[in-house]
């Protein structure tokens, strides 16, 4: 008997999932509007990650042709290998920025992503209650910002409201 | 304090319609609460099902699909995980331990999976337990098995006994591997997970169950293979279910996932559990919506009950209220009166509807447990709980205005005159 409610329980989830195809994707892929972060965090390191179409980094997905473009193009290589202006913690955590993972994706052939890792060694990993992703702020034409936190004591995956930047760590 | 004294007296000598009233709320509260209960038991349930697993790697389809019949064992795989893969991913530097999973076979109506010795050391489950023995050890030897609590106490099995294993899943199998049996080793603590219907055996065991079987068939009599034949065979699996991964830090499970995803020999999924279950509460959510919902609406039916019941008093009342009014009960009295007899059923409804939630979950708690595996927490009420609790109170006191304030407009000649 229990099999028969659990089984149906599932079959029902089921048939959601079937019909809301959107849900049982995958994390990573290349869809116009979204950016996700990853933030994870194990003693003493925090890593944040940022996954982003380059039309929602840039402003536009080809390679660049007039000088603005390649303006734009040079200021964000700028930005996100110096690994400045990218997040924010409390203060009192302590962190400073130890290494940045930045390639600049290739422009021109079909989709193209930015994927930056950002590594921090914070002194006083206790005293990470949030995490600002002030990254946003310059992104364009953000629709929806996902973010993934995990530690040692938690996974969670959530959405942004729009216009905030502010993601609990507890 | 005196207006309590007066509406407790009048309310008594009403007792029948203010029974039912205030059942009436008590019912409607303690399905609300029970609503709340069910709904965070379940969750919780899930949650502590599984962690300190980083990642969970299977075959590709969907996030969810891996995490219900790796984790759950609810559904089927598409397809498996070759060895070589998952021995790849296994010797990486980034990752601590794995455990391997193999499903297909069961004992009697209960799954039965195949993994080895770091299952018992790394999983953890409700934040982090480690799994315990009641009895007896992990396995070592090739043919021995440990127990879920619910296998061990259903099937009355002590260590020592000898079970068969069965080819497939149903409850009755007629394909059994009855030349090799297994000794029962250890049996797990209740651990309120998927873990207690399960019987656990080596993964080199389920490929020796198999070594002379072919499209789900034994061999013939002459070309059997006996069970201690098979201990000299190399055993090593062609491919497993699923693997659970934890990463030496979590720093990296995210370039790992991203590795597994992007793994080009084999179509792989790796999935984090923490965020396939966010996943899962998604979509559930718009269920428990509903459902909490139908619930408030049952409890402002029974408020409004209430507003019913003292409405219709009222007129039964007018010469209570004159007789107030005429020993000198000012108006606002008459009105306190009539709010303090809402504040008093509604307070004394969410009391017995609290009182009745918690006797239900006291009755249902060892069903539920034992057929769908919720564990139905009695703990107090939360906050959350209180403000509901609280709301419910308010707004009855709110309700109670409307019939104070048609009482505090009734002139003290309405209960006096003599109507013809």
């Amino acid at each position: 008997m229990h099999w028969f409610f659990r089984t149906s329980f599932f079959a029902s989830l089921g048939l959601m999932l079937w019909t809301f195809p959107a849900y049982a994707s995958e994390q990573h892929k290349h869809e116009h509007g979204t950016v996700t972060f990853n933030v994870a965090i194990d003693g003493n390191v925090l890593s944040l990650e940022i996954e982003a179409p380059a039309i929602n980094v840039l402003g536009f997905e080809k390679s660049p042709r007039t000088d603005a473009e390649r303006q734009t193009v040079a200021t964000v290589d700028a930005w996100l290998s110096a690994g400045r202006e990218i997040a924010g913690v409390p203060r009192s955590a302590g962190c400073r920025a130890q290494s940045v993972i930045y390639e600049a994706p290739k422009l021109g052939s079909g989709h193209a992503d930015y994927r930056p890792r950002f590594v921090f060694r914070c002194g006083n990993p206790a005293a990470l209650e949030w995490v600002e992703l002030w990254a946003l702020r310059r992104f364009k034409d953000v629709e929806k910002a996902k973010v993934n936190v995990i530690s040692a004591s938690m996974q969670r995956q959530e959405t942004l409201a729009p216009g905030r930047l502010r993601v609990s760590l507890k | 304090m005196k207006m309590l004294k007066l509406a407790l007296r009048s309310l008594r000598n009403r007792r029948t319609t203010a029974l039912l009233t205030i059942s009436t709320i008590a019912i409607s509260v303690a399905l609300l609460l029970g609503v709340e209960k069910v709904r965070s038991a379940a969750r919780d349930g899930f949650a502590n099902t599984v962690s300190g697993v980083d990642l969970i790697v299977g075959a590709r389809s969907g996030q969810l699909n891996l995490l219900l019949y790796s984790v759950f064992r609810v559904g089927d795989p598409t397809t498996n995980v070759s060895w070589e893969s998952y021995r790849k991913i296994a010797n990486h530097p980034d990752v601590a331990w794995t455990i391997p999973i193999s499903l297909g076979d069961s004992h009697r109506g209960f799954r039965v999976m195949g993994t080895n010795g770091d299952y018992f050391k790394y999983y953890r489950f409700a934040g982090d337990r480690a799994m315990r023995f009641t009895a007896g050890r992990p396995f070592e030897d090739l043919y021995e098995a440990v127990l879920g609590a619910d296998v061990a106490k259903q099937l009355g099995y002590p260590v020592g006994s000898k079970i068969i294993i069965a080819h497939g899943i149903g409850n009755v199998s007629f394909a059994e591997h009855g030349d090799k049996p297994f000794i029962v080793v250890g049996v797990l603590e209740r651990t309120g997970t998927p873990i207690d219907r399960t019987v656990h055996v080596n993964l080199e065991a389920i490929t020796a169950i198999h070594i002379d079987w072919q499209s789900g068939m034994q061999a013939l009599p002459g070309a059997r293979i006996g069970a201690d034949q098979a201990r000299a065979l190399n055993l090593t699996p062609q491919s497993i279910t699923a693997f659970m991964v934890g990463m030496e830090s979590k720093v990296m499970t995210f370039t790992m996932q991203r590795a597994v995803n992007e793994y080009r020999q084999e179509p792989l999924l790796a999935i984090i559990p923490g965020m396939a279950l966010s996943q899962l509460w998604s979509l559930v959510g718009i269920a428990d919506t509903a459902l909490m919902i139908i619930a408030a609406l049952v409890v402002l039916s029974g408020l409004l009950g209430m507003l019913t019941a003292i409405l219709t008093s009222l007129n039964e009342r007018r010469r209570e209220m004159a007789i107030l009014r005429s020993v000198g009960a000012k108006p606002r009295h008459v009105f306190a009166l009539l709010i303090a007899e809402a504040g008093m059923l509604a307070s004394t409804g969410v009391a017995a509807g609290v009182a009745l939630c918690y006797g239900l979950v006291f009755l249902v708690r060892p069903l539920l447990e034992h057929r769908l595996g919720i564990f139905l927490d009695l703990g107090g009420l939360t906050h959350y709980d209180f403000a509901i609790l609280g709301a419910i109170i308010g707004a009855a006191l709110l309700m109670g205005a409307l019939p104070a304030w048609r009482a505090y407009q009734n002139t003290l000649s309405d209960g006096l005159t003599i109507r013809v």
